[in-house]
């Protein structure tokens, strides 16, 4: 049938497109691209488009159903509306990965037509169709009042302001494309002949493939060619979807395709052919036959000797990983009140906009893989071991990312994607959908913690934290997972004797993996609220208790006794309680309890021992006095390129438009691990500073041979040599200029390789004000104040965007987010983003950011990373505004609507 | 726009074209078949070269839509990297693939005149490739790579 309606405008006629869906129309019909694909559900809003002055969700409407319609989209430039919201979205900080942008704008022009001056709470009622993963709604909330002409308030947090690049506010590398729906992602790109991998998941959650049949599915015209976990050859040889080299000597129990499935994401088979819809269809037509065993979703059933071995001997991933300062059994002895209790996290899905996706091509020698990666250099390692490939034949370039937040630190379609384009020599693209990426993708560990500590004249004295971790299916990450989660432990409070132990599990659940904050929320959460519920049971303030113990400047990290680089915890807690105005525990009205909550909380910065984290990086001055800046730090929205810019700029007194940063590529740039363990800042940042610093040194030296000076009498001063007397001797581009044109010829370059000498501590501490309905037991996150300790702020508004991000993710943590399984089947049942539930900008609370802006003695400039930090202290504060409201004792997260409508009685 | 239906590389495509849409656009923007090369757009140059019925032609000057019913050969018709041609292999083998850009267009010229001629001689090699031109080798060893290929195939049959 002949469909004709109007796109922006112009007229559009499109054949037998019918049940088609309108975003597919535009994204591969009309080769609009703006409108994003998040989970082709309905659910997510990343695909709005208005219609007939109506916002729409585009994957919803059909081909046939779009006769006489008018159509608009982010592509729209001519609309002066669109075009203001693109600018106020870019100006308000209100973008980070960028992904759900062009829907939240096609969401905000249907706000703003409809009312020309809403107030922030009907903007937030406006947006709850799209959800945003990276910003909190904040700057979202923020953008489009300002859009609407009314006078916004609200000011950045203040920082520290030098030569004019450090502590000034700049949006994220460019923002203006991604408010235009310009900024291509993977899905946005075009390869030419390009063919696509579907996967076959298992079955159930536990069992066993015993036959598997392919004929029917090979016969489909259009399938090329199709794989599976009967065959025998390479792509069966066991791998850790978490190594980042071949060298690293991690437990290798995961397949490509696993026979033996443990959970229900499970791939057992792919299909390369030449559309997706017939790799789909060869995909269900592959037949198999299976046997099942028995589905163990509990770590303490998993854990039991007679327990059904999920991996080769037994269900223990590790065990007996902890470490002992002092003599914690002795010392529980001499205290005055001991406190012990058990504490629970769940696990919890990335949900970043956009899923997983990559795009491989090999041409007979060389394999590269097109991947919104976190880490290039990790992922070509694992390729390189995988298909017993040498590292020059292995090419990973970093697409443009949709949110990760540690989901794509880690192999879960790449290795698909080109195991396939070496079957058929060409390129082929694997794209999940939302439910696959649910049912594939890592979570959060889930931890079962045991916190006990003894405390002696109102200090502790000596504490003990056990912890069972749930690893799902194999083994990933696991050992890392132990020793971040353990090393937070040893850098918040001061306590003589500490011990932590660690187990790990598998069980027939998702594979664990990096999920923000790595172990820090889990045990922060476990921690604090084990805290709380002593000053509860002690009739102590909470915050009294805190600055008795915290960490202070010169305190040492309890376990490697180096002094910390810089703790202003105890400013951030004193702060954030002076920012509240009310400060009672718990009062109620007619018809809420409200209860107000503390935790403070750490994170570190950087790798941590035993693995030495270093950053290559190289910087060379251009013949106009511009720089580029080769290193490898992979920007997803969180900021990192414009961080690089700002530190160069300042260091080499230019303007950060002349910073010029690579994109990570492993054929070009230089060695650094990836965009995790928040390590961007601090060692990038620092290795790009130490690079600047030697470039200044190179350029002052040449400048001394080629003006005859002594090289003692120079200085560098934004951009320019001078005599310390102060006549000018050359600038920066006229020395790089006569260097390239005369003898010597050369390039003026400086390379250095940073090892970072020290994982410091980010602190924060966040006050929640909640309120719970007394009739239906909602609770309701009135307000919520987080001060934190980064240092000195480089992007204060990117930086405040890090924090509002993190906190949205820890509210999902702490009061509506868990990974659910059917607990027979062990079945995922968390699918979509209608039974995950994650907050949307209505579900926000009132938020008030401050950071403690003093500098830190290492970090670059006196800067220390924020990314996960942001959301470590959250949880608990939570919780603890709902135990204080109510007077309930909950130790497990998530706290749901049900759990307090039993506890009340309701 | 138009229907239109082309027989390429034993293969059918129905698309809709514009009147003004040569061959070498259809090729390249709608059917993504990139092999073919446009050089110069006037017939000059040979590097977007296909068969038509087995003619060699240049496609940068034909009408897509006089293409109905004609059978059309592009370099990705005649092999690829894992199941080469023979005249691909000889090119590569006799090192007459330098930057590449003509290469496509010379392998369809060769591939015509060696239909006809299974054993043509230097000048009538160099009267078959005058229609191509070719920048970096001097043609010599295009020369040798359409000898090589006249024994190869003629070793094939």
């Amino acid at each position: 049938m002949t469909v004709n309606f109007k796109v922006n405008n112009k007229k559009v006629e499109i054949k037998d497109l019918d049940n088609l869906s309108l975003l597919k129309i535009l994204r591969e019909h009309l080769s609009l691209k703006g409108a994003k694909c998040g989970c082709k559900t309905g659910d997510c809003g990343t695909c709005s488009v208005i219609i007939d002055g109506e916002l729409v969700r585009s994957c919803l409407v059909l081909g046939k159903n779009l006769e006489g319609k008018s159509i608009k989209t982010i592509e729209y430039y001519k609309d002066e509306k669109i075009r203001e919201l693109q600018e106020t979205f870019t100006r308000s900080g209100a973008i980070q990965c960028g992904f759900c942008t062009p829907g939240m704008i096609m969401a905000a022009y249907s706000i703003l037509e409809k009312n020309p001056k809403p107030t922030k709470k009907e903007i937030r009622e406006g947006l709850k169709y799209n959800l945003c993963r990276c910003t909190g709604y904040e700057k979202i909330v923020d953008a489009i009042y300002d859009a609407s002409g009314q006078v916004n308030t609200k000011k950045h947090i203040i920082a520290s302001v030098f030569k004019g690049n450090i502590g000034t506010s700049k949006p994220v590398q460019a923002a203006l494309e991604k408010a235009e729906g310009k900024f291509e992602y993977t899905d946005d790109l075009v390869f030419n002949n390009l063919y696509h991998g579907k996967i076959l998941f298992a079955p159930s959650a536990h069992g066993y493939i015993t036959k598997m049949n392919i004929e029917e599915a090979k016969k489909i015209e259009g399938v090329l060619d199709i794989v599976t976990c009967m065959d025998q050859e390479y792509w069966s040889k066991d791998f850790n979807c978490h190594i980042t080299s071949p060298f690293e000597k991690l437990v290798r129990n995961e397949k490509m395709f696993n026979r033996h499935f443990r959970y229900d994401g499970d791939k057992i088979a792919a299909v390369v052919a030449i559309s997706e819809e017939i790799a789909q269809k060869a995909v269900k037509a592959i037949e198999y036959e299976f046997k099942t065993y028995p589905v163990i979703l509990d770590v303490k059933k998993a854990m039991k000797d007679d327990s059904y071995p999920i991996q080769k001997d037994n269900n223990i991933a590790a065990r007996n990983i902890g470490y002992e300062i002092g003599n914690v059994e002795d010392a529980y002895k001499d205290c005055d009140i001991l406190f012990e209790k058990e504490y629970h996290t769940q696990k919890q899905s990335h949900g970043m906009m956009e899923p997983h996706i990559a795009v491989a091509n090999y041409d007979g020698e060389i394999l590269t893989l097109y991947a919104p990666t976190q880490n290039v250099f990790g992922f070509r390692s694992l390729m390189t071991e995988i298909f017993d490939l040498p590292y020059n034949k292995v090419r990973v370039i970093k697409t443009n990312i949709g949110g990760a937040f540690g989901a794509k630190s880690e192999v879960v379609v790449e290795h698909i994607a080109s195991l396939l384009a070496i079957r058929v020599k060409g390129t082929v693209k694997v794209n999940l959908s939302r439910k696959e990426e649910f049912l594939c993708g890592k979570t959060r560990t889930a931890i079962d913690f045991n916190v006990k500590f003894g405390v002696k004249n109102g200090k502790f004295k000596s504490m003990g934290i056990d912890a069972v971790l749930d690893r799902g299916g194999y083994y990933g990450s696991t050992i890392d997972l132990c020793y971040a989660w353990m090393d937070k432990v040893y850098k918040l409070y001061e306590c003589e004797n500490i011990k932590t132990n660690t187990i790990a599990i598998y069980t027939n659940t998702q594979n664990s993996g990096a999920v923000r904050g790595y172990g820090a929320p889990q045990v922060n959460f476990a921690r604090e609220t084990a805290i709380n519920d002593y000053c509860r049971d002690q009739g102590l303030d909470k915050i009294q208790f805190r600055l008795d113990n915290l960490f202070e400047q010169g305190s040492k990290d309890i376990a490697t006794k180096e002094t910390m680089t810089s703790v202003y915890v105890k400013d951030c807690l004193t702060r954030a309680y002076e920012m509240i105005e009310e400060k009672r525990n718990k009062w109620e009205d007619e018809n809420y309890y409200y209860g107000l909550g503390v935790a403070v909380g750490v994170h570190g910065n950087g790798i941590g021992l035993p693995v030495a984290d270093f950053a290559s990086s190289s910087i060379k001055y251009c013949a106009d006095g511009s720089v580029i800046v080769n290193t490898t730090v992979h920007d997803m929205g969180q900021g990192s390129t414009i961080m690089i810019k700002k530190i160069v700029a300042e260091v080499l007194g230019i303007d950060d438009d002349l910073v010029t940063v690579l994109n990570p590529d492993t054929n070009s740039n230089y060695y650094s691990n990836g965009a995790y363990a928040t390590r961007e800042t601090w060692v990038n940042g620092n290795s790009v500073k130490a690079a600047a610093d030697e470039l200044i040194k190179v350029i002052i030296n040449e400048t001394a041979e080629i003006h005859e000076k002594n090289i003692e009498d120079l200085i560098y001063l934004d951009g320019k040599i001078a005599t310390k007397a102060g006549d000018l001797v050359a600038t920066a581009a006229e020395v790089v200029l006569h260097r390239m044109h005369k003898p010597p010829f050369k390039e003026i370059e400086a390379t250095v390789h940073f090892t970072n000498p020290q994982v410091p501590g980010s602190y924060m501490a966040n006050i929640v004000i909640s309120k719970v309905d007394k009739k239906t037991g909602e609770v309701k996150v009135e307000k919520l104040i987080a001060v934190h300790d980064v240092g000195r702020a480089i992007n204060p508004m990117m930086l405040e965007g890090q924090i509002e991000g993190g906190i949205h993710m820890g509210l999902g943590f702490a009061i509506s987010e868990e990974v659910k399984y059917d607990k027979k089947t062990g079945k995922l049942e968390t699918i979509n983003f209608k039974k995950y539930k994650m907050f949307r900008a209505n579900d926000m609370p009132e938020i008030h950011i401050e950071i403690v802006n003093k500098p830190d003695s290492v970090g670059p400039l006196g800067a220390k990373g924020v990314g996960e930090a942001a959301l470590t202290a959250v949880a608990p504060a939570v919780i603890d505004s709902i135990n204080e409201a109510i007077g309930s004792n909950f130790n497990k997260i998530p706290v749901l609507q049900k759990d307090i409508q039993e506890f009340l009685g309701l | 726009m138009k229907d239109c239906k082309l027989s390429i590389n034993g293969r059918n495509y129905n698309v809709q074209v514009e009147d003004k849409w040569t061959l070498l656009y259809v090729l390249r923007e709608v059917l993504g078949l990139m092999g073919t090369k446009e050089g110069c757009g006037t017939s000059d140059c040979g590097a977007c070269k296909v068969l038509v019925d087995g003619k060699a032609m240049n496609s940068c000057t034909l009408l897509a839509l006089k293409m109905e019913d004609k059978e059309i050969t592009t370099i990705e018709g005649l092999g690829n990297s894992d199941k080469p041609h023979p005249i691909q292999e000889a090119f590569v083998e006799a090192g007459a693939v330098q930057c590449g850009f003509c290469t496509p267009g010379m392998v369809i010229s060769t591939k015509a005149l060696l239909d006809q001629k299974s054993d043509p001689t230097e000048e009538e090699i160099r009267e078959g490739l005058s229609k191509n031109l070719c920048r970096c080798t001097g043609y010599v060893k295009i020369i040798d790579a359409v000898q090589l290929a006249a024994k190869k195939v003629k070793e094939l049959k």
